[in-house]
């Protein structure tokens, strides 16, 4: 496989002024990442100090294998929500290795409103039980919650995708065959008291770990009936009495060490073989990337230049080079596993949804996973191109795409906007993954284009009526159409109504693709198989 | 992975790792390459920790490692973690006497049942040409005398133990 | 008369057992091995032209049973039992009922061993005869008084068993006050030990040396002395280091203490080998005790004058001359001994058990060992501790404590903790190498000779070898996955 030439001039002021600029978004996120993980009032600190229990983050590195990665999901989840009151919605959601098995973790976090589920911190619990399901990923449950946070209980409650899911996602996991441990190391009141119950395996901390329906307030109220946490709910009644839980720990080190040695005899079982080579670093420094890639979506670039800073050895087996030029195809390794890449050179035209369609189609066949590099404006538009049928072509590809039966994986490197996303594995395509770049957008249209046709609809509505607008009242309708956009489409909006599994640092997006690829290869999958496309 | 190491009294946490080609060690804030060859004809094998080889000789029983490094020998005993979470929540040591030393039993001074006081002289061993006598760290009564008179014993072997205080 | 010993029957175990075995062998003849079944893999065993096993309500009381060791002798046809040191060594009536099964006992007479074995009437021997004696109290003289004319004798006292040996229940009283105490405590071991709790006081000498001089005699009448050993470096009365000639003495001291010794040993008519112990201090020696049988320490002898102690106690036990003077007994150079225990010296020598699993003696020039373990044995608290001895030659006392040095440095003995580090760091003590020793050198140095703790790159050494060799943490290792071992500790 040839290595791609790169074109950049890392002395050119666009390259510099790109760098610079993404820099500062990089370090913004990691600076957001850093307060949505580690920033808490130290109010929550001490009472979780005087509670005895450790701190979420310290719970994880306990519990991980030393030494190995933790693909951590949707960090910035509800970063536009609640006031920003709740970082990561309450929740750590990721991927590591724990006794040398790869896991999902869902872990409450303690430390923020006491581990209550809000609607955001449901929906990121059933994600991360979705990803366990599609990757069959054994899942450890660090429970420590409060409960549902009832003043928004309509909005968590009552739906398909809310908490109820969370339980029929891990009954789903259990009669697949995926293994579950809980480990109990706060309060499960209410639902949260089904995670143990409906994992396989659950082990409770001695004095600060329970389980119940109702706490003891609740059963005085109810009944009248005085009862302390520990009779009600604790380890020793559970582990000796109820059966609710299996193994009682003397502390949460040993609680963890406990899940640890659960996990270690967990069956291990066979993964799909694929072709694998020795992997190779890109040959071209990922960290180019920042000046590669503008910052402002509305500016183009070579996506090539970017596939040569995430693959094997920056090599690249391009599929039909000459044909539908504004889609790149073609085959790469990364981590040594074999990818096919479909990448945005541009708009998506006929040949490019052709040719995408096609090349989707050989990978599934040959049973390669599939890797979209969004930066996406739509499909042409314009009676030329609909007389040659632009939207029956964009149904093949989204056919093609939506019924893949080999793993999908879409990165946001830049825009998505319109029926692109849909034919390059947007979210509701059930990519294994979707991740976003930190200056990425998402939205039906982009942002001036909206405000352009709301203020159309604006003048022609006047028009007909014989007025007009001054420019200070098409300021007023375009400004605050734009504003909206401008907000809605960020990343940060996108993640913080787990639009995707995160926002990543560009460079970290090779680790983060390798580790993803893994995963699915868990599952095993189906032979090809399509619905009708429209010729 | 985790274990802790019991050297010269000394009880440190450390890591082994497994990397992209062999392993590394992380102990005491450091990560660092480590790596141990085939035994050569004379028993000696190269350790190699980060950026030094040294020639060390290793012998394994259950869970202690005897390594000889540099002239100086040293015990080390790994202790998985459960085992370690175990041990520090166990009650148990009040319980029983062990034997500080490797000896023999000279005699023995009291039977199974007796009620002794704290201080009471239990049994009496032998060892480096010396006796020393075994007394009752606590009131309480005999639960069992686990050798008698004339019997060899190793360093940590159970002599005599109490019934627990909540059984009193 | 002579009477060539055709079959030899050790009656010991460890290294002094294989230690005989060598020269019986080597000089043609049979050797038998009694055994416990403790050591039925020893070397010694593993060596022997025959083996008999003995048994015994404990392990020591099988070696110290003489009815079975002389049926075992009579049963395989020895004529002669040598005893080694140590067990049966020193009782009279094991020689003599030895003598009485019709067998040549290897060593004195069974009067010298009850004269030279009660230490009491062995000083009033040696003091009738003019040789130096240390201040003393015997408790036999007169027990009522024993206590009044101990304190009268004024502190430092040293309390021995009248009937002991090997420093077995031996105490220093310093304070008067704790006097009764710790006679109460010396006569009950000197009981269990000896199965007599008469006791023994005199004057504790100071900063004291141990010298001993070999002597040999046989049945001609001829007595020559094979030159002094210094054995001060010792704890708890135990030697760890000894060594020839002594680094204290002058020549005339030398010649002086070594002709008392030959004088001592002439006036008590005895025959074959035995050493003659003194107190060393401020130029002036006094009689200590004589121990009538082989040394452990007597290889240091055998290197410096080229003889075969064992060869000639073999000799002398057929009834041959001597055939050699005073004068051809030569020093030549130095030789030093190392004790190897197996011992913790971290927790003040408590004796070790474990097994040998990985055994390897230094081939230097100059380097002798004489071992009684070999890989995989069993050490257990069923006996001494001592495992072997290590040995070096050299031209002046320079060499040879630096071979020694080496030789420690080249074992290899893993199982089970030892003094070996211990051993060559009293080797590398600055009053060590100046000679400057005194019985009680390790306990006055114990501080400069504490094993120093590892430091950070050694821990970071021994922790990297116990995990690299523990193929359960390597599994658990292994087991991460490729990939995520090669990304590493990496977070998003």
């Amino acid at each position: 496989m040839r290595r791609i030439e790169t074109r950049i001039d890392l002395r050119s002021d666009s390259f510099q002024a790109n760098r610079a600029r993404n820099l500062e978004l990089a370090a913004e996120l990691r600076e957001a990442q850093r307060r949505a993980r580690f920033e808490r009032p130290e109010r929550d600190m001490q009472r979780l100090r005087r509670q005895n229990k450790l701190f979420v983050r310290e719970r994880l590195e306990l519990l991980l294998d030393p030494g190995t990665p933790f693909l951590e999901l949707s960090t910035l989840a509800a970063n536009r929500a609640y006031d920003g009151e709740v970082p990561g919605a309450g929740i750590v959601s990721g991927i590591g290795i724990v006794a040398g098995r790869e896991v999902i973790l869902h872990a409450d976090d303690g430390s923020v409103k006491g581990g209550a589920w809000y609607p955001l911190s449901v929906k990121k619990i059933v994600r991360t039980l979705d990803i366990a399901i599609e990757n069959r990923l054994p899942v450890i449950h660090l429970c420590d919650s409060a409960g549902g946070f009832l003043p928004l209980q309509s909005h968590f409650f009552a739906d398909r995708y809310h908490a109820g899911r969370i339980f029929r996602n891990q009954a789903i996991l259990s009669k697949l065959g995926v293994p579950q441990v809980a480990v109990v190391l706060g309060h499960c009141t209410a639902g949260g008291a089904y995670v143990p119950a409906l994992s396989d395996y659950s082990v409770i901390v001695r004095g600060t770990g329970a389980i119940f329906l109702g706490g003891p307030p609740l059963v005085k109220a109810a009944t009248g009936e005085d009862v302390s946490v520990d009779e009600l709910g604790g380890a020793d009644m559970h582990t000796q009495v109820s059966g609710t839980a299996d193994y009682a720990a003397a502390s949460e080190q040993e609680a963890l060490a406990i899940a640890r040695d659960i996990v270690a005899n967990l069956r291990r079982p066979a993964k799909v073989q694929v072709e694998q080579q020795a992997p190779e670093p890109p040959y071209y420094d990922p960290a180019e990337l920042y000046g590669i890639v503008p910052p402002d979506t509305r500016v183009q670039f070579d996506m090539r230049e970017v596939i040569a800073r995430l693959v094997d050895g920056s090599r690249f087996h391009e599929y039909q080079p000459a044909y539908g030029t504004t889609l790149v195809c073609g085959f790469a390794h990364l981590w040594g596993y074999r990818i096919g890449i479909l990448a945005n050179n541009g708009v998506l035209f006929n040949d490019s949804s052709l040719k995408g369609a096609h090349f989707i189609q050989l990978c599934d066949r040959n049973r390669t996973p599939l890797l979209f590099l969004q930066n996406i404006t739509g499909f042409m538009v314009g009676r030329e191109y609909e007389r040659r049928g632009i939207t029956k072509d964009g149904a093949k590809m989204i056919m093609a795409q939506a019924g893949a039966e080999v793993p999908k994986f879409t990165v946001i490197v830049s825009g998505s906007f319109g029926a692109g996303n849909y034919g390059m594995a947007g979210r509701a395509y059930d990519s294994r993954f979707l991740f976003f770049w930190p200056h990425g957008q998402i939205s039906v249209m982009g942002a001036e284009q909206a405000a352009n046709v709301l203020t159309d609809v604006k003048l022609r509505q006047l028009a007909r009526e014989g007025g007009t607008l001054s420019d200070a009242e098409i300021a007023a309708i375009r400004d605050p159409v734009l504003d909206d956009y401008h907000r809605e489409s960020s990343a940060y909006h996108s993640t913080s109504e787990l639009w995707d599994d995160g926002i990543l640092d560009p460079v970290d997006t090779r680790n983060a693709l390798g580790i993803a690829l893994s995963c699915a290869l868990n599952t095993p999958w189906n032979e090809p198989r399509y619905g009708i496309f429209r010729m | 992975m985790r274990r802790q190491f019991e050297i010269d009294g000394l009880t440190l946490d450390a890591a082994l790792l497994r990397r992209a080609d062999g392993y590394a060690l992380q102990w005491a804030g450091d990560t660092q390459a480590v790596a141990l060859s085939d035994p050569r004809p004379d028993g000696a094998q190269t350790l190699r920790v980060g950026g030094r080889a040294v020639a060390v000789h290793i012998a394994r029983e259950g869970d202690v490692t005897f390594v000889q490094i540099d002239g100086r020998s040293f015990t080390v005993r790994t202790i998985e973690p459960l085992t370690a979470f175990a041990h520090a929540g166990a009650a148990r040591a009040d319980l029983v006497a062990r034997a500080p030393m490797p000896g023999t039993v000279v005699s023995v001074r009291v039977q199974p049942g007796a009620n002794v006081s704290k201080g009471e002289v239990l049994m009496v061993i032998e060892s480096m040409k010396l006796e020393t006598a075994i007394t009752a760290w606590r009131d309480g009564t005999v639960a069992a005398v686990h050798l008698d008179a004339g019997q060899t014993f190793d360093r940590d072997t159970p002599l005599v133990s109490l019934t627990p205080e909540a059984a009193e | 008369m002579t009477r060539r010993i055709g079959t030899v029957l050790i009656a010991n175990r460890g290294e002094i057992a294989a230690r005989i075995l060598r020269t019986v062998q080597a000089s043609g003849r049979r050797g038998v091995v009694v055994f416990h079944e403790l050591d039925a893999d020893s070397p010694a065993v593993r060596a022997a032209d025959s083996a008999v096993r003995i048994t015994g309500a404990t392990p020591i009381g099988a070696y110290l049973d003489a009815a079975q060791i002389i049926a075992a002798a009579r049963d395989s046809g020895a004529d002669a039992i040598h005893p080694g040191y140590g067990f049966l060594a020193e009782n009279a009536n094991f020689a003599r009922a030895v003598a009485d099964a019709g067998m040549v006992f290897i060593g004195p007479s069974p009067e010298s061993i009850e004269l030279m074995g009660d230490k009491v009437r062995a000083r009033a021997f040696v003091a009738a005869r003019g040789f130096p004696v240390a201040p003393s109290a015997i408790e036999d003289d007169d027990p009522a008084t024993f206590p009044a004319r101990a304190r009268a004798l004024g502190p430092p006292l040293l309390v021995k068993p009248a009937a002991g040996g090997g420093g077995k229940g031996m105490r220093i009283v310093r304070d008067i006050a704790t006097l009764d105490a710790e006679l109460e405590r010396a006569r009950s071991e000197g009981q269990r030990y000896f199965g007599d709790g008469r006791l023994y006081i005199e004057r504790y000498v100071e900063r004291p040396r141990h010298i001993e001089v070999q002597v040999l005699g046989d049945r001609h009448g001829q007595v020559v002395h094979l030159w002094e050993r210094e054995c001060s470096v010792q704890r708890r009365f135990q030697k760890v280091i000894e060594e020839t000639p002594s680094p204290a003495l002058t020549p005339d001291e030398r010649q002086a203490i070594c002709e008392a010794a030959a004088g001592i040993a002439r006036a008590a008519g005895y025959v074959n080998a035995g050493t003659v112990e003194f107190i060393y201090g401020g130029g002036a020696f006094y009689f200590l005790e004589m121990n009538t049988r082989l040394q452990v320490e007597h290889p240091v002898t055998e290197l410096v004058t080229g003889l075969d102690l064992v060869a000639e106690q073999l000799r002398i036990a057929e009834g041959e001359p001597l055939g050699y003077a005073q004068a051809d007994v030569r020093q030549q150079g130095h030789a030093i001994e190392l004790r190897l225990y197996a011992e913790d010296p971290a927790r003040n020598h408590v004796p070790t058990t474990g097994q040998v699993m990985r055994l390897h003696w230094s081939e230097r020039e100059g380097v002798r060992v004489d071992s009684g373990v070999a890989q995989g044995a069993r050490i257990s608290a069923a006996f001494d501790p001592m495992l072997a001895k290590i040995i070096a030659h050299g031209a002046d006392r320079g060499q040879a404590v630096a071979r020694a040095r080496a030789a420690l440095h080249d074992t290899v003995l893993l199982g089970l903790t030892t003094n070996r580090e211990f051993l060559e760091r009293v080797l590398a003590d600055d009053a060590f190498a100046s000679g400057a020793i005194h019985t009680g050198f390790l306990d006055e140095r114990a501080a400069q000779l504490a094993i120093p703790s590892p430091d950070s790159p050694t821990l970071a050494a021994l922790i990297a070898a116990a995990a690299l060799a523990d193929p359960a943490l390597r599994a658990e290792a292994d087991a991460v996955p490729a990939l995520h071992a090669a990304i590493g500790p990496w977070r998003n």
